[in-house]
């Protein structure tokens, strides 16, 4: 088989990489806080299936290995950046186990976010959009409407249970129906 | 509910204020434990960490989104990616384009599901482009017009391009660029981009930017220094500078920001600033002159201080812990050898063909806006031992007032020129050697800063043996106005 850095990966392997990257980005967001650190674990982890790609066995389902991979480049991005320390290799194990037995329904969920986010008021949908554009951040968006960053939040928090609640009676929904 | 569940209430507020970045440290351990202990707080965990996610995910690059009714004819054309075989340069294209290519939808008025599936549909067609018949990581080959709003007024270093989009992994002095991510590489490297009203922006290092110019100018400063130099801004809509741990509203200033993942570090050198800690939204103003530090501690409030005259003589000889931000290996010191830094390797610039261009080398740090003045008859000494002959470069990157960019100015010696260290009467000298270089005998690395100006500090000093691994070490390092050989302290 070969190996080292004159292997080419398959168009195969390259189109499960480029399907795998919203799960990839999802999961890695529960194991590390903040969007800039997601995309660098994310990166580092497209480096390290490239370069796995001669070991990886073709018969064998694609995401958990990747998502493992994800997991490990995530520890290793925490310990090297010495972030939240509280968060202890037993306790990243366990959601990252529990995201991976989890992994159907995330994709379920978010196909569903889609059309919830069409059944909330327009204001809600503006207030996600300019929460989640590049660069926003919350005191940006208080300064920016005359309100206090703790009020922005607390709606936000709002909108947000409003789209976990109905993505779950979507579900349930799907199941029942 | 059990005794093992946290009140629900207590779990979503602790949740979407790690979502909007407002949970003290306090809180973060509060829900660190609540995860620890209960399965049903990790699950709700999960669920708002994804949503959170995919939010992220369709939302991220509508910002740096050009319409294409909006495209203006002939601005600028980014050249096609490169498509040289399948190589290293290969991969980075590949990789990248998967960080960046995702599109995403702009909310406004109607944000349908209608656009999610356009989104999706479109990913799918993006992969098919991209993986073509034969399989290959192609990036997208035809030229791409868009909207520029910066231009690089200056370069030194490897430096990349992408709107999320097309990428241009080669930027040159006189490329236009639409809003998108810029990524500079080198220890030494800079990049001047310079928006239409001549605000300049100056990325030093290594560094990560995203920059817009919608309502008002935005800089995302993910990691590195910049230096700013920004006209007067409209009224109502400052220039913002976003960090990892900070907001800065700029209206008409020069100042210099240093971040990283757990700090900001900012200095003003003409006007005033706000500052903003985003861990608990304390703000501070931060007048002409003066300098403020924003972290994720939140015990101590803000402050901004005056920096004192910085020494003219600075020694660093690597005892005791290693040099906070330094680069190269530390080597404690034993029987025989002192405390030093071994050169390690580190990405110099990249080739026309985008390999790394790697030299090995280490790198002394210390506050950001500067650690030391050099003056007319400063001279810069560095104790070192090679393995093999080799020829030694010494580069000082200059810092104004507060910090700000001065430019880079470098020496070369062959290290067999340096002077041996005498023998110290008890023992080999261990190769050790002396080289020390007066302040003047440096020359500009770039031509937009041709003068060494005296009274300005030294904010880095790089010791490297370009691209041969010479094993250098580096155990002692002073820059003073006299003789600059470490004498006994």
């Amino acid at each position: 088989m070969p190996s080292g850095s004159d292997f080419s990966p398959s168009a195969e392997f390259l189109a499960q990489v480029t399907r795998a990257q919203r799960p990839l980005y999802g999961f890695i967001s529960t194991l590390v806080w903040g969007h800039a650190d997601v995309e660098d674990v994310l990166q580092e982890t497209n480096l390290v299936l490239w370069r796995k790609a001669a070991e990886f066995d073709a018969s064998r389902d694609f995401m958990p290995w990747a998502l493992r991979i994800a997991q490990l480049q995530s520890m290793a991005h925490l310990q090297k950046h010495r972030r939240h320390p509280l968060l202890n290799s037993d306790l990243l194990d366990r959601i990252a186990d529990e995201a991976i037995a989890d992994r159907a329904t995330a994709d379920s969920r978010r196909q569903a976010l889609a059309s919830c986010l069409q059944k909330i008021p327009e204001k809600h949908r503006r207030l996600v959009a300019a929460r989640y554009e590049p660069g926003a951040s919350v005191n940006a968006m208080a300064a920016a409407l005359g309100k206090q960053p703790k009020a922005v939040s607390e709606t936000l928090r709002r909108v947000r249970r409003t789209l976990l609640e109905c993505i779950e009676r979507s579900l349930a929904t799907e199941a029942t129906g | 509910m059990s005794a093992m569940n946290p009140p629900h209430d207590e779990v979503e507020e602790l949740l979407n204020g790690l979502l909007d970045k407002t949970l003290s440290t306090a809180d973060e351990t509060r829900l660190v434990g609540m995860l620890a202990a209960s399965a049903e707080a990790r699950d709700r965990y999960r669920k708002w960490m994804e949503l959170h996610a995919a939010l992220h995910w369709d939302y991220a690059g509508a910002a740096t989104h050009v319409p294409d009714s909006k495209v203006r004819d002939g601005l600028a054309v980014s050249p096609p990616l490169e498509t040289n075989g399948l190589g290293e340069a290969d991969q980075r294209a590949f990789i990248g384009s998967l960080r960046l290519a995702r599109r995403s939808l702009i909310v406004s008025g109607a944000l349908a599901a209608a656009g999610l599936l356009t989104l999706a549909i479109g990913w799918s067609a993006l992969v098919q482009l991209r993986l073509g018949d034969t399989g290959r990581a192609a990036s997208a080959t035809s030229p791409r017009v868009m909207d520029a709003i910066v231009e690089v007024a200056s370069l030194d270093g490897a430096a990349s391009w992408s709107d999320g989009h097309s990428v241009l992994s080669n930027l040159a002095v006189g490329h236009k660029l639409s809003a998108g991510m810029v990524s500079l590489e080198g220890e030494s490297a800079f990049l001047t981009l310079r928006f239409d009203d001549g605000t300049a922006v100056t990325m030093t290092g290594e560094s990560m930017l995203e920059f817009a110019a919608r309502w008002h100018k935005s800089v995302v400063l993910r990691h590195g220094t910049l230096s700013i130099d920004a006209r007067p801004q409209p009224a109502g809509r400052p220039m913002r500078i976003q960090t990892p741990t900070a907001e800065v509203e700029v209206v008409g200033t020069i100042l210099s920001v240093t971040a990283d993942s757990s700090e900001t570090q900012l200095g003003v050198g003409e006007g005033s600033v706000r500052l903003q800690r985003l861990a608990d939204g304390q703000t501070v103003e931060v007048p002409e002159h003066h300098v403020a530090t924003a972290s994720l501690a939140t015990g101590q409030p803000m402050a901004a201080t005056r920096p004192g005259q910085l020494p003219s003589r600075y020694r660093q000889t690597f005892d005791g812990t290693p040099c906070f931000r330094c680069r190269g290996k530390w080597m404690a010191a034993d029987d025989r050898l002192p405390s030093r830094a071994r050169a390690v390797p580190f990405v110099a610039g990249r080739g026309a063909d985008g390999k790394p261009i790697v030299h090995y080398g280490m790198t002394v740090r210390d506050q950001d806006h500067g650690f030391v003045t050099l003056h007319d008859d400063s001279v810069v000494a560095v104790r070192f031992r090679c393995a093999t002959l080799s020829r030694i470069q010494l580069m000082i990157g200059m810092r104004g007032p507060c910090g700000s960019f001065a430019g880079n100015f470098e020496a070369q010696i062959d290290s067999d020129s340096a002077a041996p260290e005498d023998d110290p009467g008890d023992g080999p000298s261990n190769g050790w050697r002396w080289l020390e270089v007066p302040a003047r005998k440096f020359i500009a690395s770039c031509k937009e800063f041709p003068v060494l100006t005296p009274g300005h500090s030294v904010g880095m000093l790089l010791v490297d043996t370009f691209s041969s691994d010479a094993a250098l070490e580096v155990a002692e390092v002073v820059v003073g106005r006299q003789a600059a050989k470490a004498v006994s302290e």
